[in-house]
């Protein structure tokens, strides 16, 4: 048997003493200190309760849909979108094309859906999307592309479709343009379009290009520009040209690889010259020559509409004079 | 997580008055005096609560006062106890080092203390203190046995223990506050530690506090209380005597004592007289200067002649070179610490508070509230050195698993 097994137990200590007192027994200032302490109590209770159970609601839930507690602010309606555009596009086209439900909450919206919602129209160029939790809306900045030409589409068994064409070669359905501001846009031709997987067709890789020419024309010779009526790309890839069709000349040959304005000012110098000297109707211009610039001019009638083909314009004799 | 500042109310319930002074006590360690408050007591006679509701009252209404000198609820009550139901006995034991190699270990401290606390006491009654002596080892005092090398340790343990009843009624006076007694501080423990250095209860020194119901003693050795006793005379036994012996009523007699009391008959003109009240009023009288002094010595003297007959063969002067000091309401009458000092056959002093302690605190009748204060900052490592815990890392880790 140890030696600490065989020690008494300490004797009954002040401590022992139940501190405790009758309610009775406790003075009035007694009473109002353990009734302040008896609310001190409770509140620290319902406290811990409280976080407790906030706890227990927490760890619930992020049991059975963690997602809930990614989006706090789920109960946040959607009261408006604001909207902002360089271009033409409206309201309306908005509404439709973002399609929110009317109980959308703020932190419910996916961005990245609504971005690509508006991406996939093709007018538009870039969309900033942005939560405004000061007023609860949404606020939609849009840049627009900038129609250079038209283009008419037309798939198996389907009617012609009009299409725009932009400077990056992003081919789409123009909505919300002024029909006279169309009618002053030339018709591309000349281009095979590929379908692609998002944006209905693949961009057109000469237009940037081609833009170049119809933004040079259209600032230094914007007369001649305003007859401009087919601007064809069949021969950018093979022989680096691009024909324009006017109603003034019929056939007019741009090489691209040589500086447009330099193109453009031979262009006028003929005209006018051609015109000071009474010269009859042009036929064709080719500015694809460098120095070279041969002419082709009517003899006869009149010029025709620009419609008839270059290949018949070429069947008749025409002559020739270099400048 | 607990707070790290605290402010605790240490309460006097006198004979006399009730004191109260609250201390803010910072991470234990630092301690602010914020709050005091007193009031008259009631219902308190030498030292016993006797009218429970009167002495609430006056309680009550000296912690409120404290509180709102401090601005604040008081935490925690560190109590005084005096009263004659006060008595000590020295209980000593001894163990035989446990190492094969001598080497004194914390089981062989823990085992000798524990024996030398493990009295019964009879029933009815319970410890107030167990106030450890130093330790011996083979013979020689030792402060911090652990780790020397040594075959019997000793340890002697003086237990302060006291009515069960009577120190209830003390601590209910304070629950019906709703506050909780955190400690419970023999008076002259607490007023002892106030009024004399370490150096001078190293060396050997003998404080009474003289209050208005009884006198505490507590007689250090070693830097240690070596005993500790309470006389049921106080003040209010000279003021008695007055009375009785000159035919005054209490409040006369009180008068006197205060005016013209002395522990030390000087007066030797026989015609030298007193009035009473001085202001020729209807029943001012004389009375003789030598009478009230004759007294009034002769009480002070019985007063010392029956601490010095308790502490017997304890106190012996040789021992105690820093002699008697006193403190307490009742030794402010001229002449106490000569009387004191011819009957102990040892200098004696009045009291004087350390050198922090505020003037406005600084006399004696503070003396036992702010020793509480003091007192219990420091009580927990002076009465149990031996249930000490390991520390650092290992101490921890062994905790943990000891616990696991």
């Amino acid at each position: 048997m140890s030696l600490s097994a065989t020690i008494p137990p300490p004797s009954r200590s002040w401590k022992d003493i139940r501190q405790g007192v009758n309610p009775r027994a406790m003075s009035r200032e007694g009473h109002r200190r353990r009734m302040v302490a008896g609310l001190k109590f409770a509140a620290v209770c319902a406290l811990v309760l409280g976080g407790a159970a906030a706890a227990i609601e927490v760890f619930l839930t992020w049991e059975s849909n963690p997602a809930r507690l990614k989006d706090p602010g789920q109960s946040i309606p959607l009261r408006q979108v604001i909207f902002s555009t360089d271009g033409v596009l409206d309201r309306p086209w908005l509404n439709q094309t973002l399609a929110l439900s009317k109980r959308a909450s703020l932190m419910n919206l996916d961005l990245a859906v609504l971005e690509s919602r508006l991406l996939a129209s093709g007018q538009v160029q870039a969309v900033v999307l942005r939560r405004r939790f000061a007023d609860n809306s949404l606020a939609v900045t849009v840049q627009e592309r900038t129609p250079v030409a038209r283009l008419m589409v037309q798939g198996k068994g389907d009617s012609p479709r009009l299409r725009l064409a932009a400077r990056d070669g992003m081919v789409y359905e123009g909505v919300g343009y002024e029909p006279a501001v169309l009618e002053r846009l030339p018709w591309l031709a000349g281009v095979q379009l590929r379908h692609s997987a998002t944006h209905g067709f693949e961009p057109i890789a000469e237009m940037e290009r081609t833009a170049d020419l119809l933004r040079a024309a259209q600032a230094m010779v914007p007369e001649l520009f305003a007859g401009w009526q087919v601007v064809s790309l069949a021969r950018f890839a093979s022989d680096q040209e691009i024909l324009v069709r006017s109603t003034l000349i019929p056939e007019i040959v741009f090489d691209v690889r040589d500086e447009f304005p330099r193109q453009l000012a031979r262009l006028d110098y003929i005209v006018d010259f051609l015109r000071s000297k009474g010269a009859p109707p042009l036929q064709r211009i080719d500015l694809a020559l460098g120095g070279q610039v041969p002419v082709e001019l009517q003899e006869t009638a009149p010029l025709r509409p620009a419609r008839a083909s270059p290949r018949e314009t070429a069947s008749q004799p025409k002559p020739r004079r270099d400048f | 997580m607990i707070s790290k500042t605290r402010l605790i109310g240490a309460v006097e319930i006198g004979t006399s008055k009730v004191t109260v002074l609250v201390g803010e006590l910072t991470r234990g360690r630092t301690l602010n005096i914020v709050g005091f408050g007193s009031c008259p007591a009631r219902g308190v006679i030498k030292g016993a609560v006797v009218d429970y509701k009167e002495a609430s009252a006056c309680t009550h209404s000296a912690l409120q006062a404290a509180e709102e000198g401090a601005g604040a609820p008081v935490d925690a009550v560190y109590l005084a106890q005096t009263g004659a139901h006060l008595e000590g006995f020295y209980n000593e034991a001894s163990v035989n080092v446990n190492a094969a190699d001598n080497c004194v270990g914390a089981l062989d401290i823990d085992t000798a203390c524990r024996l030398a606390m493990a009295k019964e006491l009879p029933a009815g009654r319970a410890v107030v203190h167990h106030i450890r002596r130093p330790f011996r080892l083979d013979g020689r005092l030792v402060p911090d046995p652990e780790h020397l090398v040594g075959q019997r340790l000793e340890v002697g343990y003086w237990t302060v223990h006291g009515s069960e009843a009577k120190i209830g009624d003390h601590i209910h006076v304070i629950t019906g506050f709703n506050l909780r007694v955190d400690e419970l501080i023999l008076s002259s423990l607490a007023a002892g530690t106030m009024v004399t250095t370490p150096e001078e209860r190293q060396h050997g020194v003998l404080v009474l506090d003289v209050g208005c119901g009884t006198t505490d003693y507590v007689l250090y050795h070693d830097g240690v209380a070596y005993q500790t006793g309470v006389v049921p005379v106080g003040g209010d036994h000279f003021t008695n005597d007055l009375g009785l012996g000159l035919r005054l009523t209490r409040p006369q007699a009180e008068k006197l004592k205060l005016r013209y009391g002395s522990a030390m008959s000087r007066s030797r003109d026989k015609h030298d007289k007193v009035w009473l009240n001085g202001d020729y009023s209807v029943g001012d009288r004389q009375f003789p200067r030598q009478s009230i002094e004759q007294i009034t010595a002769g009480r002070a003297r019985e007063l010392f002649e029956v601490v010095r007959a308790k502490l017997g063969a304890a106190f012996v002067p040789e021992q105690t070179p820093v002699g008697v000091v006193l403190t307490g309401g009742a030794a402010k009458m001229p002449g106490m610490d000569e009387a004191a000092g011819k009957v102990f056959g040892v200098s004696g002093r009045l009291g004087e508070p350390a050198s922090w302690v505020a003037d406005e605190l600084r006399d004696p009748g503070f003396s036992t509230p702010l020793g509480l204060l003091y007192f219990g900052l420091n009580s927990q490592a002076e009465r149990q050195p031996a249930a000490r815990r390991s520390g650092g890392l290992f101490g921890s880790l062994k905790r943990i698993l000891a616990a696991s």
